[in-house]
Parts: structure tokens; C-alpha cells; sequence
């Protein structure tokens, strides 16, 4: 464990206890949360961006770099939703038990991506799931128990994959740890024991992220749960306990170089099936927050296409898109939630113009949907340039136009939910909706414009990236 | 090796009648009792710490935790039933049984003798290419030693799903009163 | 000549593949819960085997400590997940909760 980072999972742990203390006090449940996410997310900015590492090209902090950004997108995340719960649950809803388990959650992401070592990591995912499945069922409707049992069974089969694998790697390896894994990958070509575990676990996180045999749990999850936990299943949890571990299993293991080729062929392959997948079952769906799940797959697989090919270049572009999906994700669930909210539905056939009554809403959903799509100011279009660059670098031209063509049927989304949701003729139930109070706007705002400066600050951004890969794959 | 042959065994039957049993509370005891095998095959491997775990948690207090839930649905149901409510799984009111399919369980037999002679074939070359490999030497400490110096990490870890699972079931357990009943009515 | 620890491993995957069979055909929640419980004693198993296999006991009996506390916390999570599924719906069974569709 990176004993420097401890600190971030600390502090939200604590917390989560402490908001139990305040049953009767909502407000003051608001105010801890909110603070000590704010303090965490101003913290590890600094840590990032100071002046100093920028003029030095990030050269200082660059063995954790990989950790830093995720950590970054979680409190990011986890501060958006936060902020944006205080304004959206009610009262009478036992506000407190939701900080907890959120706080819980955060500690347990930072969990997962400071451990260095597959059981730590396992035991951390193991949390995060249980606080996911708790969150999703907050709403006491059929709606939510639906999801949370979905998610219950069929996820947890994943982690006792991901426990065979610990299993044969103690075996072989006699180790978990990454660095003593990553020498051992080092010495020589990969036996066939080792080629099992690696397997067994891949199969194991491919299952948690969401991968296309094993997605049908996402998308009740995703539209059965509690509107701002939408949010942050599909901005950053999911994401953590899945395409992280994937990323780092390719990472160490150097599946591409070494003759554990099937492995990342077989990674490749997936990941293509569920970028077409998702990206052709998302236009056909009616329910917005269902058709966002189904985009969000299509993400996940350029992830898994990415980390499967394994070059330098291109885990970069798998690391940027995991930060850009959290920030394009969250805004666009949290942006569903307040639609709920205040038009009383997701159903698309039933919303209409709703740009005239609310705009703010509006307009960041449009710069995260066009960043999603992949438009060149945006950070979107970067990571998937990247990707598309690594791919064709390695040859892999099918994959490459592949990549290209799905973005266009993104744009397409992009299209439908414009047409059908914001512009368009008047709908009766769009007719009452009102925009959102300051609060709630303040975390969509806060993420579109993130989406907006990471991509014009790009080369910054690739030079830390750069730093952070190519130290942790030498 | 014939003692700990014939664990497996047992284990083997143990595990097969709790999926087979149609009855809930029989395969929670079966259950049970496997894993009181479990944690025999584990005294034969000269694990006592993990046998011993195994032991208290997994077959006693997992079993009365299963049992109380299915008894408490149980009483609920017939509580329902009482009230003439019928909108429940099965014709015969509440069943904590739902209807379905028995072939699925009774034919285990079958498909777990086809895994077995599968296996045999598929299984066995790799394994025994397995006991071949050159493993590392590891420093065989002491079992308090590694929990507390080279397992460390894993006890935040702990504490953390501890923590989860507390403010999960606070969460999950928390029914808003009485909303239920209203809308049965 | 097959080893004894082939025989094991041999063992073990067959008890695995009960475990996943159970999840696979059944409906009812607590079919489900008992499927995954004997899948995570198989992996107790292997790990207890690979540890015992490579004089590295100690240390497999500290990941199995572990990993029988990541069992209790699973299935508390699972009944409590029942329990809560059925307050709302009357029954333990998976099918009954399909309402989520597009």
C-alpha cells in the first residue's frame, strides 16, 4: 500500500463514522460530507498541479502517477454527487445513511487504487461492491431491489473468479505483490500456469466492469438505482473496480510483449464486441438513463480494446478515456437525475424542448455528450485519438476503423437525445419542468468545465500520462 | 492419504445433497456440515489457525443466520396467508419455495459424474504439469508475524469492509414504516 | 503415477463446478446464496492446497482468514439483500423481479 496516499482513504472513513453521530442534524451531515470531500479533492489537485511539477514536466511524482489521477477522478466524482445530493434527497429520506455509504465507498476506491497488491485490491473491490449494492437499493422501491439483487449475483461470482486466480498465483509466484509479479514477468516468457491466473482474473474484473457476455446486470443496476448513485456507479465505480484492475494487469504483466498473446487478443476481441454492442443497443433504447448505461458500456469497451493491445501509447489513451468517462459520465447521469427530478421522467418519447426551462442543464449535457462523440476541442477526442493512433501504430487497422466508425454512431446518440430531449416541440410533461437550484448546477458545471480544460490543456496532460506509463511499464 | 481421500468424499456427498434438497433448512445443515469437512481436510493440510476459523464462522454461525432469515420469511408468509392475502409465488400462498423446475437438481448426479470423467481427461495433464513447477522458496514465518508485518495493508483493508457492511445493512435493513402495507391495502 | 496433489486439485474444480452449476439453474435467492458459498469454499480449498504444495502455509492461512471473513460479509450482504427483496416483493425469487425493461 502507497503509505503516502493513506491519508485519502483515512479521512473519508472517519467521516462516514462520524455522519452516524448526527442522526438528527441534516444540515451538519451535509456541511462534514461535502467539507471533507472538498478538502480531499483541493488536496490532491495541488499535489497534481502545482506550479512546480508542471514546470518540471510532472518528473517528481511520476512512480504513482496512474494512482494520483484515479484518485483525483474519484473525489471529483464523489464530490459532484455529494454536492449534488444535498440539494436533491429529501429530508425525510435518511440523508445521513447515504453520506455514509458514499463516504464508504470513496474510501474503499481509494482503497483499490493506492493497494499494491492483488489480494488488498480484491478485499477493497469486495467493499466497494457492498457499498454499491447498498446505495443502489437506497430507494425503497421494486425498481432498486431489482437492481441491487441483479447486481448482488451477478457480480459476485466475478470476485470468486478473481479469488481462483489469487489461488494459482500463490502457487506460482508464491506472491501478490505487483512489483515482485512484475520481476517475475520480467525473467522470462510467461508458463502456461501463470497464463491461467492471469486469465482467471481478467475474467473476474471483466465481469465487475461490465464486459458484453457478462453486462446484463449494469443496466437494471444502472436504471434502478437511486438517481445521484447512478452517478456515481457509472462516473467512477464501476470503472475502479473493473477497468483499474485491468489496466494494471496489463500494466505488470506486459501481456503484449510476452507470449501470453491470447490473453490480449482475447481482450481485444472483447472489447470490440462490446463497443458495437453497446453502441447499437443504445439507440434503441427509449429510457434515457438506460440508454446512457448502454453508452457507457460502448466507453468501457474502447477501455478494454485499449489495454488489451498494451502498448505504452496505448494504456496512455486507456488511462486518459477511464478520467474522461468518469467526468462525460457523471455529468450526463447527474443531468438525468435532475431531468427526473424536475420533468418526472426518463422516458424520452414523453420530453420535449426542454433547452427553454432548463438550460444550464441543457448546455453541459450537450458538451458532455459531444465530448463523448469525440469532438476535437474536447478532452473526448483526445483519448480516443490516442487510441485509434496506438492501434494503427500495432497494425491493428481493423480495430483502428472500427474504433473510428463507432465514433460516428456515438454522434448518433448524440443526435437522438438531442432531438428527442432538449430541442424539439413541446411536450406536456416538459412543460413543467424548472431548472435546478444553484447547487445542483455547480457540480455539472464544475465537470463540463473540466471536460473543456483537459482538453485544451492536453499536452500537459500527456506529459504526465506519458511520465506515470512509462515508468510503471519499464 | 486415505483419511483425507475419504474427507473429499464426504465433502463431495455433503455439498451435492445441500444443492439437491428441496427443502431450504435440510441444505443449510448440509451445508453446515460440509463445511465441518472443510475444516477437517483443512487440520489435514496442518492449517489448524484457518480450520479452526472455518470451524466457528463458516459452520455455526453462518448456518443460524441463514436459518433465522428463512424462518423469519417463513413466519411472515403464513402471517400473510392468514390475512387471505394470495398474491404470492406457488398456489398454495406463500412458499418460501418458489415454484420451479426439480429435474434441474435431481440430475446433478449426472452432470457432476460428466464434469468428473471431463475432467479427468482435461484436468488431471494440467495439474500434474502444475505440481511440477519450480516454485519459490518463501520464508515460512510465523502466522501472527505475517498477519501483523506482511499482511498489514490487508487490516486497514478490513476495517474498511467492516465498516462497509455496517453502514450497508443500516442502509439495506432501514424500511420506510409502513409504506408497504398501504399500498397492499 | 498422479499425485496426490493433482487428485486435490481435481477435487476442488469439481466442487467449484457444483457451485456454479447451483447458481446457474436455479431461481430461488437462497439457491443462489448457497451456490456462492460453496464456490468461495473451493477457493478456501485451493488456496489452503497451493499453500500446504509450496511449504508457504502460514501465509495461505492468513489469505484464508481473510477470505472466510469476506465470506460471512458476502452472505450477510446476500440476506440481508432477501430480506429487503422481499418486504417489497412477497417472494425469494429471482424471476418475480423483472420489471426494468426499455
Amino acid at each position: 500500500m502507497m503509505t503516502s496516499l493513506l491519508a485519502y482513504l483515512l479521512i473519508p472513513l472517519s467521516s462516514a463514522v462520524i455522519i452516524q453521530f448526527l442522526k438528527k442534524n441534516d444540515k451538519l451531515a451535509d456541511i462534514v460530507s461535502n467539507v471533507s470531500l472538498f478538502a480531499g479533492l483541493l488536496n490532491i489537485s495541488y499535489l497534481i498541479f502545482n506550479p512546480q511539477n508542471v514546470r518540471f514536466s510532472f518528473a517528481s511524482i511520476a512512480d504513482n502517477g496512474f494512482s494520483l489521477i484515479m484518485v483525483l477522478a474519484i473525489y471529483l466524482i464523489a464530490f459532484c454527487v455529494s454536492l449534488f445530493s444535498s440539494g436533491f434527497i429529501p429530508r425525510t429520506k435518511n440523508k445521513h445513511n447515504f453520506y455514509s455509504l458514499l463516504l464508504t465507498g470513496v474510501a474503499a476506491m481509494c482503497g483499490v487504487v493506492i493497494s499494491l497488491d492483488f489480494f488488498t485490491l480484491y478485499i477493497y473491490a469486495e467493499a466497494l461492491a457492498i457499498v454499491s449494492l447498498a446505495m443502489i437499493c437506497y430507494e425503497d422501491n421494486e425498481r432498486g431491489a431489482e437492481g441491487a439483487v441483479k447486481y448482488f449475483f451477478l457480480t459476485l461470482p466475478g470476485s470468486v473468479f478473481i479469488l481462483t486466480g489469487i489461488s494459482i498465483l500463490l502457487f506460482t509466484a508464491g506472491t501478490f505483490n505487483f512489483l515482485n509479479l512484475q520481476s517475475i514477468a520480467n525473467s522470462g516468457p510467461m508458463s502456461t500456469a501463470n497464463m491461467v491466473a492471469v486469465a482467471f482474473l481478467c475474467i473476474g474484473f471483466l465481469i465487475k466492469a461490465g464486459i458484453v457476455p457478462f453486462h446484463t446486470w449494469l443496466i437494471d443496476a444502472y436504471q434502478g438505482a437511486y438517481s445521484p448513485v447512478s452517478a456515481f456507479l457509472g462516473g467512477i465505480a464501476t470503472k475502479v473496480s473493473g477497468a483499474y484492475a485491468i489496466i494494471k494487469i496489463v500494466m505488470i504483466f506486459k501481456l503484449f510483449e510476452s507470449t501470453a498473446g491470447r490473453i490480449s487478443e482475447a481482450l481485444m476481441l472483447l472489447g470490440a464486441i462490446t463497443i458495437i454492442w453497446g453502441a447499437i443497443a443504445a439507440i434503441r433504447q427509449k429510457n434515457f438513463k438506460r440508454m446512457l448505461a448502454f453508452s457507457s458500456i460502448s466507453q468501457t469497451g474502447y477501455i478494454v480494446l485499449a489495454s488489451g493491445l498494451g502498448t505504452p501509447l496505448a494504456v496512455l489513451g486507456a488511462i486518459f478515456h477511464l478520467f474522461n468517462q468518469a467526468t462525460f459520465k457523471g455529468t450526463l447521469f447527474l443531468n438525468s437525475a435532475s431531468i427526473e427530478k424536475s420533468a418526472g421522467t426518463t422516458n424520452m418519447h414523453k420530453l420535449a424542448n426542454l433547452e427553454n426551462s432548463m438550460p444550464w442543464t441543457t448546455w453541459t449535457s450537450i458538451i458532455a455528450l459531444l465530448a463523448a462523440a469525440g469532438l476535437p476541442p474536447l478532452s473526448g477526442f483526445w483519448s480516443k485519438l490516442v487510441i485509434v493512433l496506438a492501434l494503427w501504430e500495432e497494425g491493428a487497422k481493423g480495430y483502428a476503423f472500427l474504433s473510428l466508425f463507432f465514433m460516428l454512431v456515438t454522434f448518433a446518440h448524440f443526435a437522438i437525445i438531442q432531438k428527442k430531449i432538449f430541442f424539439g416541440k413541446k411536450a406536456a410533461d416538459g412543460e413543467k419542468s424548472r431548472e435546478m437550484p444553484v447547487f445542483m448546477l455547480l457540480p455539472v458545471v464544475l465537470l463540463s468545465m473540466i471536460i473543456i480544460l483537459a482538453g485544451i490543456f492536453f499536452p500537459h496532460v500527456y506529459s504526465f500520462l506519458m511520465q506515470a506509463v512509462t515508468r510503471n511499464m519499464l | 492419504m486415505t483419511y483425507h481421500l475419504i474427507l473429499f468424499a464426504v465433502l463431495l456427498i455433503f455439498i451435492m445433497a445441500s444443492v439437491m434438497l428441496q427443502n431450504l433448512l435440510y441444505s443449510a445443515i448440509m451445508l453446515a456440515l460440509g463445511s465441518v469437512t472443510v475444516s477437517l481436510i483443512m487440520f489435514t493440510f496442518s492449517a489448524p489457525w484457518a480450520g479452526v476459523f472455518e470451524l466457528s464462522v463458516c459452520a455455526a454461525l453462518l448456518p443460524v443466520l441463514v436459518i433465522g432469515t428463512i424462518k423469519l420469511i417463513d413466519a411472515g408468509g403464513r402471517q400473510d396467508l392468514d390475512e387471505g392475502n394470495e398474491d404470492n409465488c406457488g398456489s398454495l400462498g406463500f412458499n418460501i419455495q418458489p415454484v420451479e423446475n426439480r429435474i434441474k437438481f435431481r440430475i446433478l448426479p449426472l452432470v457432476v459424474s460428466l464434469i468428473a470423467v471431463l475432467g479427468w481427461i482435461f484436468f488431471i495433464p494440467f495439474f500434474e504439469a502444475l505440481s511440477k513447477y519450480p516454485y519459490m522458496n518463501s520464508l515460512n514465518r510465523d502466522l501472527g508475524k505475517i498477519i501483523w508485518a506482511g499482511r498489514s495493508q490487508d487490516l486497514i483493508a478490513q476495517i474498511t469492509i467492516l465498516t462497509a457492511i455496517a453502514m450497508a445493512m443500516k442502509s439495506i435493513l432501514h424500511f420506510s414504516g409502513g409504506k408497504n402495507k398501504e399500498s397492499k391495502e | 503415477m498422479i499425485t496426490l496433489f493433482s487428485v486435490d486439485w481435481y477435487l476442488i474444480s469439481i466442487i467449484f463446478f457444483i457451485g456454479l452449476y447451483c447458481m446457474l439453474v436455479s431461481r430461488n435467492m437462497f439457491k443462489q446464496l448457497l451456490g456462492l458459498q460453496i464456490m468461495s469454499k473451493a477457493c478456501v480449498l485451493a488456496i489452503i492446497l497451493c499453500g500446504a504444495a509450496t511449504n508457504n502455509v502460514n501465509l495461505s492461512q492468513a489469505i484464508a482468514i481473510t477470505m472466510i471473513l469476506m465470506e460471512v460479509i458476502a452472505v450477510l450482504a446476500g440476506l440481508g439483500l432477501i430480506l429487503k427483496a422481499w418486504k417489497i416483493t412477497g417472494c425469494p425469487d429471482l424471476v418475480k423481479l423483472s420489471k426494468l425493461k426499455g
